[in-house]
């Protein structure tokens, strides 16, 4: 590979060389209009001509060229000039270009005019992500890109959303997209953690990658899209401070309906039904002796009596709130340019306890030491830290029946609000120092790069970058907890230590070659990752008000355990860009990586992309046809994912524990089986897509076609027990995905000054499905895997069970009995098969994750100063998994319980079974958890006033904007429990609830 | 062109960087796998300590204690707990079910980890002969009861007696006769001859524990359609090995058995090992949680809150009154010795009764020690007139009854604490003898077998009402044998297979037990085949008969 560089740059600068004819030679500045700045590598071609040079450092250019002749002169985001030769001296002053689509889009390890751009590329500008008052950046943009699908994993403070570009593809390992971070892929934190250690208001542009031919170039880590998030830099001119804050008070939008004390007792009277036998069963007579049916509790006898109820769930919930202030300065000179930020978000969540507060500083430094070297490095620096707080809050609230007493007489907190030995107060859990789970984190992400620009044509970039990350977590559980019920109170202490680098060595050559542009970037990569950590748990801590702090004193030490997790990249990729008039585009690229992850003989793979573009807008039969742009795009690529535990192709062994006598006698079993043929998960995608805009602009957009073929999937398989394993990692298997994308922004009134209206709206679907698995039928057809609830043709995520038909009423006893053993009350089963008998074989896909389409609607109105915004999402046609309707159903009158509509012999309803006090949970209650997960939500509303000129000279600023925002104020659901917005878990008692956000925000420039 | 120069020797140095020859290759530090380890000496005593290991995820937590005492005559439910479903035989009852499922999976672990050992043992260098020939007895031994333990609970099984390589989703269903003749026999055969007497490690396979567990095997099939007719007689000789051979003794008194100073007594044949530092730290995870499961819910009382000493009353199991009416506590000491009666107050709460006073007191079925019938004397007024609560036959519910002590552990760090310390008692010496009374019986020799019911019978009795205990040969039948199983060892776990290895669980809990005796059908012998088995194996896998 050093060989192929090294030649390549050789040839290189042979080209260059004979490349300089010798005519009357003429030279010149070019500089920004506006800035007056002297810009470097501009292109200087002789119009019809493939003759062509760069500008230096400097921005001079010197070019043999004829009396009379025309140079095109064409740098990207300015106007390209064309001037006639007509002295030995032609300065130019080129004007930034103002045309959306000379806008300049990331496209990784290099960047391309919009209009130039032949991949599945969507770009977000700083306007669009700072907008929304949020921690995250990934959040600011859900719902805006068509394509990707950004849900909320519940509202818990500081937790990271779920993020899926156009769907899954692989059904064991990882789905998530590659987070680049100016131009460093990250390594720490997680799939998406190392995300909300970047403060928003720092984003200058996000670009998402969607297609295999843009993110062929980060090869086997391209499968899931690539999101390359670009931080602000500094640009030359006066020193400019910029503070930015908001504060906003939020309030819980949704939680599960549970019994109140009547309801509660109805039910628990219905659960006690009994016969003369002493029998519970649906055909006895209901109990009359509150007592009898409390167990005896004079405390819930009384409460009863005396109609009381206890909201536990308005009890814990409270407001929170949401605060944001950033201070940032951008300046610099010519040599020297910054932008540097100091942040701080706090939120603390609708449940209290639960909080995340961030700061953070940023230096975005970029020197120029002379004509041929530049350096700089873009510094994050991130402390966070997010207290988890009890799942007991929650799952308590819902648990504790309405008709127990949560304060004693004297007011204090009961820590057994009634006789169950299982049940605690939530309230307990809220108590000060009660409950700690506090997790920080310390993030240094500090990308290093030197640039050598050996002539105007070729470019060296060296690149280094440390991504650090030191995480701690400390739990404290004190005696009043639902952990410890009383008894003494444990703690741990856990610290780990991230690092990775990544080193890249890039080239660039740029050169007019035939007809058209040319621009070649070779590759040279490795990337290093290593984790480790140590934990240390106690129990009965001597004294609470230590926390975890001094674990030392515990009665009793608990389990220690450390780990270690390496893994290695190594890459090379080289990419050509052709483009001949802006008209006809071509990108071709091939990477090859090689994983340690993965065994001896299958360490490297090669990964191609391939794309072509076709603006038909600079033909000549459509020219003045009103299109600004109509652009065909074509791709190819291949792409894969390397997404699992490092060691899976070992083999490894799991530690046993025994003793002979007092002696320990720990052993090691066989855990995994080793897979030596462990390879790549390859994804294929085409794409075809047109750009369109028209109407100067004011109408543009997308569509979009892919489809993509997934093989040789990374499948955790289940095996049957009597293997003695319950699961190994293959290659097997395959699956689809195809699907469209559709968006389009329309500036449907322009009005400077005055009135303006802008409408942007977006669409997408897909389909995913599983095309092949590991068993085959005996002439290799593929079989369904039901062990696993994969099945052909089916989606990767579906739901496979019985289907509730309703319930055994009265008149069916006799059936109820000899079909599946039950009572009249219970749920009955659909004989899916028809054939007369419930068996396994009635089970059968009821429906996936998968919407049948999503997007969002986006409106901006402006009138003079003031600004409006509304933005609405939406997802429609997938099913979600409710455990509300499991966990806090169990309908037998111990716990309280979601307000169903349940039966009884004399509400012959066909909604829920009967409770009954002789059952933990109803048989066969999975067939309850399904539910339509469609929703409307609107995400985010703001209105805002600008002052600017005489108006924040006032307030001695240079511009000063004022706005109010409300979000997620209003969701519309057939889902009525909860906030149906979930990521790909179950909506269950641990996921906190969503909640809605007022806020005040302001930024002032000085 | 002077920073061409410059710019080459910057570069050559970055790309030389990045020239590294084993940069890919993965090195595991952290962890071993059995590729490596397994054929050295250290892996191969590493692989048989597993071996031992995977057990204690059933002989010690939850499911072992419910699947050998739930849905049987002696015990049915108490309030709390999620796995009624194995007392009841309801429609919860099924392939689905965690347990039925659990069990499955464990013990085939282990008989896959068992495989390896035998395996691979032949290769590993660097140990003796006779070291790798006593372990590979030891880990033919665990695969012999972890065999024994799935065909009772499932009947025909999938058999395989080779570690598993590769990715297998084959399964067979082997007979159980087969089971027998070609696993769980051979192999008990093979540990017999191979096995010491003693091993310097206490609680390591022995000859007695093979022949123990050879004898209860035979004992078993002995009533199966595929029974030998030699093996009542070759149970018994093997029992009276255990008896008389290796020095075994019964305890003195049913309380210094279950005493945790003297936890490796001389009754006891073989313990699966718990051990008191690896269960207080959580090393352990599993530990003996029998102390949790036969409690009354005492803390909720007047008077009274949880601590350790008596215990974390998880009310799981309930004795049927039918148990509760098996002694004749004029002579036997055993109900007294075993469960609790008194509880003293720790929690000052109630107006009178101070810490240390008497606050709870369960006096016990029928007539006490010294021929008083408790149930007539503490009439209502008799109760009241009282500072403590009294609760008698007619006051017991699901969270109200004669708790079982056997299990009890308070030297565990705190009340909440679930792993206990004590080592779980798979064969003690009455045992034998209640084996040997039953192959005798089954030989028609009712007077040995008489014998060895009152040797057990004896010790039971209080002092000086041994001959009142004495029976005779007219009292021995199954029933008798079964009854004084029950007594002797109630909450031992042995019960559901005593009753479905005589063939009188359907019989007995249709009689017994009140929450299971209108559910309980004749296919309820075995447990359903798990579903994830069946839904997992290329071509299914047979359910067993009667479940859907």
């Amino acid at each position: 590979m050093k060989k192929i560089i090294l030649n390549g740059f050789r040839l290189f600068l042979f080209l260059n060389v004979v490349l300089i004819h010798a005519q009357s030679s003429i030279s010149g500045v070019i500089t920004d209009s506006e800035s007056g700045v002297p810009l470097p590598s501009v292109n200087v071609i002789i119009q019809g001509t493939s003759i062509g040079v760069s500008t230096d450092f400097d921005g001079n250019y010197q070019i043999s060229a004829s009396q009379g002749a025309v140079l095109e002169i064409s740098f990207l985001g300015f106007e390209t000039q064309l001037v006639s030769v007509d002295s030995d001296q032609i300065d130019v002053a080129l004007i930034p270009s103002t045309d959306s689509l000379d806008e300049i889009v990331v496209t990784g390890y290099g960047a391309q005019k919009r209009r130039e751009v032949t991949g599945s590329i969507v770009s977000i500008g700083a306007e669009t992500i700072e907008r929304i008052a949020t921690g995250s950046g990934i959040d600011a943009i859900k719902g805006q890109v068509a394509g990707v699908e950004i849900s909320s994993a519940g509202g818990r403070p500081g937790q990271a959303p779920v993020v899926r570009i156009r769907g899954r593809r692989s059904i064991s390992a990882s789905n998530d997209p590659l987070y680049v971070v100016d131009g460093i892929p990250i390594t720490s934190g997680g799939a998406s953690g190392g995300i909300f250690d970047i403060n928003p208001q720092d984003i200058k542009s996000m670009e998402i990658l969607k297609d295999a031919a843009a993110t062929a170039v980060y090869g086997s880590r391209g499968a899931n899209g690539v999101i390359l998030i670009t931080t602000k830099r500094g640009s030359i001119g006066e020193t400019q401070v910029t503070y930015s804050g908001y504060y906003g008070v939020s309030d819980v939008t949704k939680v599960p309906q549970m019994m109140n004390g009547q309801e509660y007792a109805d039910m628990r009277f219905e659960a006690y039904r009994q016969d003369s036998a002493g029998n519970f069963t649906y055909s006895g007579t209901l109990p009359t002796d509150p007592y009898y049916v409390f167990d005896g509790e004079q405390a819930l006898v009384d409460n009863y009596n005396a109609k009381k109820s206890f909201d536990y769930l308005d009890a814990v919930l409270s407001q929170g709130f949401q605060s944001s202030h950033q201070i940032s300065a951008n300046g610099g000179s010519e040599k020297t340019r910054f932008n540097a930020s100091v942040g701080y978000f706090k939120e603390d969540g609708v449940v209290p306890s639960m909080d995340f507060t961030r700061f953070n500083a940023r230096l975005n430094l970029d020197n120029n030491i002379n004509d041929t070297f530049k350096f700089g490095f873009s510094l994050t620096l991130t402390q966070s830290s997010q207290n988890y707080g009890s799942d007991a809050i929650l799952g308590e609230a819902y648990r504790n029946i309405p008709l127990g007493n949560p304060y004693d007489a004297d007011g204090n907190i009961n820590f057994n609000t009634w006789n169950d030995g299982i049940a605690s107060n939530p309230l307990s859990e809220l108590v000060e120092n009660a409950y700690i789970d506090e997790r920080n984190t310390t993030r240094l992400f500090a990308p290093v790069y030197l640039t050598i620009n050996l002539t105007p044509e070729l470019e060296f970039t060296s690149t280094f970058g440390p991504d650090i990350r030191f995480n701690r977590r400390g739990e404290f559980r004190a005696s009043a907890t639902n952990d410890n019920r009383l008894g003494p109170a444990d703690a741990a202490s856990e610290n780990g230590k991230e690092f990775g680098f990544t080193l890249e060595n890039l080239l660039t050559y740029n050169r007019k070659v035939g007809p058209g542009n040319m621009k070649f970037t070779l590759l040279q990569s490795i990337q290093e990752y290593t984790s480790e950590f140590m934990k240390a748990e106690v129990l009965n801590l001597p004294y609470e008000s230590q926390l975890w702090y001094n674990i030392g004193t515990a009665e009793v030490k608990g389990n220690l355990s450390s780990g270690l997790t390496e893994w290695a990249l190594q890459s090379y990729m080289g990419r050509v860009n052709y483009a001949i008039d802006g008209k006809y585009l071509f990108q071709a690229s091939l990477r090859a990586d090689g994983s340690s992850r993965l065994s001896a003989e299958n360490k490297w793979a090669y990964f191609p992309g391939l794309s072509v573009g076709w603006n038909l807008t600079e033909e000549s039969f459509l020219q003045n046809s009103g299109f600004d742009q109509l652009k065909l795009r074509a791709s190819y690529g291949a792409v894969g994912n390397t997404a699992i535990d490092p060691y899976q192709t070992l083999g490894g062994l799991a530690r046993t524990t025994y003793a002979f006598g007092s002696s320990a006698a720990y052993g090691f079993r066989l855990a995994d089986i080793p897979n030596a043929d462990l390879g790549w998960e390859i994804s294929t995608t085409i794409d075809v897509g047109l750009d369109y805009s028209f109407l100067n602009g004011r109408i543009s957009g997308a569509l979009d076609y892919y489809s993509t073929n997934t093989t040789d999937l990374l499948l955790a398989r289940n095996l049957p027990y009597t293997s003695g394993y319950t699961s190994v990692f293959q290659n097997i298997g395959a699956t689809k995905t195809s699907g469209m994308e559709f968006n389009v922004n329309a500036s449907i009134i322009e009005n400077e000054g005055g009135l303006n209206f802008d409408l942007g709206f977006n669409i997408s679907g897909y389909n995913e499905e599983i095309a092949e698995l590991a068993l085959k039928d005996a002439n290799g057809n593929p079989l369904d895997d039901t062990g696993n609830n994969w099945f052909i043709g089916q989606p990767i995520r579906v739901f496979y069970d019985y289907t509730k038909e309703g319930i055994y009423q009265l008149s069916e006893a006799a059936s109820a009995q000899s079909l599946e053993g039950k009572d009249p009350g219970e749920i009955k089963l659909l004989d899916y098969n028809n054939d007369g008998k419930i068996t396994p074989d009635d089970r059968s896909v009821l429906g996936s994750d998968i919407p049948d389409f999503y997007g969002g609607v986006n409106t901006n109105l402006s009138y003079g100063k003031w600004d409006f915004n509304a933005f609405l999402y939406f997802k429609q046609g997938h099913f979600i998994q409710s455990s509300f309707h499991t966990s806090n159903n169990s309908l037998f009158g111990r716990y309280n319980n979601l307000a169903v509509d349940y039966w009884t012999p004399t509400n012959p309803t066909n909604a829920y079974p009967r409770p009954t006090i002789s059952q933990e949970r109803p048989t066969n209650n999975s067939t309850l958890l399904l539910f339509d997960g469609s929703f409307v939500k609107l995400r985010n509303v703001s209105l805002g006033y600008t002052f600017d000129g005489d108006q924040a000279s006032k307030f001695g600023l240079n511009s000063l904007r004022l706005y109010l925002q409300g979000q997620n104020l209003w969701f519309s659901s057939t889902y009525e429990t909860f906030d149906p917005e979930i990521g790909e878990a179950s909506l269950s008692n641990s996921v906190a609830p969503s909640s809605s956000l007022w806020a005040v925000g302001i930024k002032a420039n000085f | 062109m002077k920073n061409n120069f410059k710019f080459l020797f910057i570069l050559a140095t970055f790309v030389t960087m990045l020239s590294c020859e084993d940069f890919l290759e993965e090195d595991n530090i952290a962890n071993v796998a059995s590729a490596t380890y397994y054929p050295t000496a250290a892996g191969l005593e590493d692989a048989v300590k597993a071996t031992y290991g995977i057990m204690k995820e059933y002989y010690g937590p939850e499911i072992g204690w419910t699947m050998g005492v739930f849905g049987t005559d002696t015990y049915q439910e108490g309030a709390d707990g999620s796995h009624k479903y194995v007392n009841r035989y309801d429609s919860g009852h099924n392939s689905a079910a965690r347990y039925f499922r659990d069990t499955w999976r464990i013990f085939y672990r282990g008989i896959n980890q068992a495989n390896a050992v035998v395996n691979r043992s032949e290769s590993v260098e660097g140990v003796s002969e006779a070291l790798k020939t006593t372990r590979v007895a030891e880990a033919r031994f665990l695969r012999a009861l972890y065999y024994f333990v799935l065909t009772r609970h499932y009947g025909d099984i999938h058999l395989s007696l080779e570690e598993t390589e590769g990715v297998e989703v084959e399964a067979n269903k082997t007979s159980a006769e087969e089971i027998y003749k070609q696993a769980i026999i051979p192999d008990l055969e093979f540990a017999i001859s191979n096995l010491p007497n003693t091993q310097s490690d206490y609680g390591r396979a022995t000859k007695a524990a093979a022949e123990f567990l050879l004898a209860k095997a035979l004992m078993t099939r002995s009533y199966k359609s595929f029974a030998e007719g030699t093996d009542a007689s070759r149970a018994e000789t093997l029992m009276s090995n255990v008896i008389n051979n290796y020095g075994f003794e019964l305890q003195e008194s049913v309380l210094d058995m279950w005493s945790l100073a003297s936890e490796a007594n001389s009754e006891f044949i073989w313990t699966i090992q718990n051990n008191k530092s690896q269960v207080d730290e959580g090393l352990d995870g599993f530990g003996h949680r029998g102390h949790l499961y036969f409690l009354m819910e005492y803390d909720k009382k007047p008077g009274m809150t949880r601590d350790t000493e008596n215990g974390r009353p998880w009310k799981r199991f309930r004795p049927t009154d039918y148990m509760l009416s098996l002694y004749d506590r004029t002579i036997d000491r055993r109900y007294d010795e075993t469960f609790k009666h008194v509880w003293y107050s720790n929690n000052p709460n109630v107006p009178n009764l101070k810490v240390g006073d008497t606050a709870l007191y369960i006096p016990g079925p029928g007539l006490d020690k010294n021929g008083i019938d408790q149930d007539t004397k503490w009439t209502d007024a008799a109760k009241a007139g009282v500072l403590h609560q009294v609760y008698t036959t007619g006051d017991y519910n699901n969270r109200t009854f004669p708790s079982l002590n056997k299990w009890i552990d308070n030297t565990r760090p705190n009340r909440q604490h679930t792993q206990g310390q004590r080592d779980y008692v798979l064969m003690r010496l009455a045992d034998a003898y209640l084996i040997r009374a039953e192959a005798r019986l089954k030989q028609g020799n009712k007077s040995d077998a008489a014998a060895d019911l009152n040797t057990v019978r004896t010790r039971a009795a209080w002092d000086g009402k041994e001959a009142e205990m004495q029976i005779t040969d007219a009292d021995v039948d199954i029933y008798f044998i079964l009854e004084e199983r029950a007594r002797e060892l109630l909450g031992e776990n042995h019960r559901w297979f005593d009753l479905t290895r005589t063939g009188k669980l359907i019989e007995l809990v249709k009689l017994h037990n009140p929450t299971s005796a209108g559910n309980i059908q004749d296919h309820n012998v075995l447990r359903p085949i798990p579903l994830d088995q069946i839904d997992r194996t290329s071509g299914g896998y047979p359910q067993n008969p009667g479940y859907n």
